[in-house]
């Protein structure tokens, strides 16, 4: 008798101690408003990728640059140069390289600033490629309505709406990102589900790279996106002269589109 | 005797001559010294300049001098430091407006047609850049807030000079960049110029689709051909469009650029 009495005193005490470790946890389980704030939550369950945390990051502003092809000196040059920018412009500023469609398509609704860079085609951009070349498998992220081929491939449209709320700005330095399939570019569904502006380039892209370092420059410099365009096809022309007549040429006349807001401000400090 | 003295008559009509050209071109400024001279550009009318320095410029557009390109030019300021670069030929390549203070962006009404933006733009060219009456609207695309003008002035194919301009939807031009081929009749790019740099051009295609198999097809896309500033160069800039296989997609594609030199 006396043993059973001491074994459910056991069993209520571990009870209780779990109780008390467990409260805590469910009492500090975000609200939908704290987590778009904060960044500091991995929510596991609903397969969408949180910023992982950093106790060092200075800003609640996440800015993500998705290299989707791996990149070469000069574009390596480039991100590191850009990074640094757009983190002395108050964002959290880190690399998100390589991963297959469906990270990025997870991990687009958490960021406010997004760099895609790499190879796009109408409709849609190519993710994952191991190589520098474009051969062997990859998956896609599509900007229209599809079904999906295999468990990396995603899709936009499958967004709720305002997914991408968060985004003062998403830029496509890849060919076509706004250049429609089925009706969808990937500059254009961006701003459809949610996000303030988004530039993109019709036609195939020479020297996006260059082009995207004068122009981030200018956001740095506290000017909207429209008026950082402005200056940053005058900066690219006055350094590239030579290849102003390419319709792939970032300042081709008609080759930059942009959707949404460009009156916005990205720089947030 | 008379033919004698018509002989005489002749060579000294021939010295005269040759000494006034003579002194004519040691006393005539080069051009590049005109470029330096500059009191005045003219954008439709006369504008009063003054020669700045380049880390000016590029500190007062919030860039670094870097940011300017490497070629010596010269770097003017008007009253309202709007910038003029003008390049060793005594031409304008570059005019930045400065747009510090003005109320540009959503706020600017539409005043101006796309034929008035195309008017304003040549207007602007007259008395800066040379037979500026031969550029053509190439394409025009507005954004909704500026017209992205470009121009073109053939001399043969792949050999023009082109100019890109941005025009406010107010009229106001903001910027201007004039690229020059530099060809006239005593520098022309020849057809067998443009077969050399033609077959480096092809040769880098091959070379490039040996190195990456995953390569299926390859082809140069555009070409576009022009004289070094000094015309000791014929340069050449290609850009190449490329298809993949992939393994569970379908065929992709892919572009780069690149230019090549040969000797004048």
């Amino acid at each position: 008798m006396l043993r059973s009495f001491k074994k459910l005193v056991s069993l209520v005490l571990v009870l209780a101690l779990s109780l008390a470790v467990s409260l805590p946890a469910f009492a500090a389980k975000p609200t939908d408003s704290q987590t778009k704030d904060s960044g500091s939550y991995i929510i596991k369950d609903s397969g969408i990728e949180q910023p992982i945390i950093d106790s060092k990051a200075q800003s609640s502003y996440y800015e993500r640059y998705m290299a989707i092809t791996p990149l070469g000196t000069s574009d390596t040059n480039i991100f590191n140069n850009v990074q640094g920018v757009v983190n002395r412009m108050g964002y959290s500023a880190q690399s998100f390289s390589l991963r297959p469609a469906i990270d990025i398509y997870n991990n687009l609704p958490y960021n406010h600033f997004t760099i895609i860079h790499g190879h796009g085609g109408p409709g849609s951009i190519e993710c994952d490629h191991t190589s520098a070349g474009q051969s062997g498998a990859w998956s896609g992220l599509y900007a229209y309505p599809v079904t999906l081929s295999n468990s990396k491939d995603a899709c936009m449209a499958n967004y709720i709406s305002n997914a991408l709320g968060r985004h003062k700005l998403i830029v496509f330095i890849t060919c076509n990102g706004a250049q429609p399939k089925n009706g969808y570019s990937m500059a254009s569904q961006s701003v459809n589900k949610g996000a303030a502006c988004s530039i993109g380039f019709y036609n195939k892209l020479i020297y996006g790279g260059e082009w995207l370092q004068d122009f981030v420059g200018q956001l740095h410099n506290r000017y909207t996106v429209q008026n950082s365009i402005n200056k940053a096809k005058n900066i690219f022309n006055n350094k590239y002269p030579s290849i102003l007549e390419s319709s792939m040429c970032p300042t081709y006349s008609g080759n930059l589109h942009t959707f949404g807001k460009t009156s916005t401000i990205v720089r947030v400090n | 005797m008379k033919k004698l003295l018509f002989g005489v008559m002749v060579a000294a009509v021939c010295i005269s001559a040759t000494v006034a050209t003579l002194t004519a071109s040691a006393t005539a400024p080069s051009l590049q010294q005109q470029a330096e001279a500059r009191k005045t550009v003219t954008m439709q009318n006369a504008i009063p300049v003054t020669k700045v320095d380049k880390s000016a410029v590029a500190s007062s557009f919030g860039i670094s001098a870097q940011d300017l390109d490497s070629k010596s030019k010269n770097y003017y300021q008007d009253s309202h430091k709007n910038v003029y670069m003008i390049d060793n030929k005594n031409r304008l390549s570059t005019y930045w407006e400065n747009d510090q203070n003005n109320s540009f962006s959503t706020n600017s009404i539409t005043t101006i047609t796309q034929a008035d933006a195309e008017k304003k733009l040549i207007n602007c060219l007259s008395g800066n850049v040379p037979n500026n009456k031969d550029f053509k609207v190439d394409t025009c695309y507005f954004d909704g807030e500026n017209y992205n003008l470009q121009m073109k002035r053939t001399i043969n194919t792949g050999i023009d000079d082109f100019v890109s301009a941005t025009v406010r939807k107010n009229g106001d031009i903001s910027s201007i960049t004039i690229k020059y081929c530099n060809v006239d009749s005593l520098h022309p790019i020849t057809d067998s110029h443009k077969k050399q740099l033609d077959k480096l051009a092809q040769q880098y295609l091959t070379d490039k689709q040996a190195s990456d198999s995953s390569i299926s097809s390859a082809e140069i896309k555009e070409k576009f051909y022009n004289l070094s500033d000094d015309c000791s160069k014929v340069i050449g800039v290609y850009t190449f469009s490329y298809s993949f296989k992939s393994d569970n997609h379908p065929t992709t594609f892919s572009a780069d650029a690149k230019t090549f030199e040969i000797g004048a």
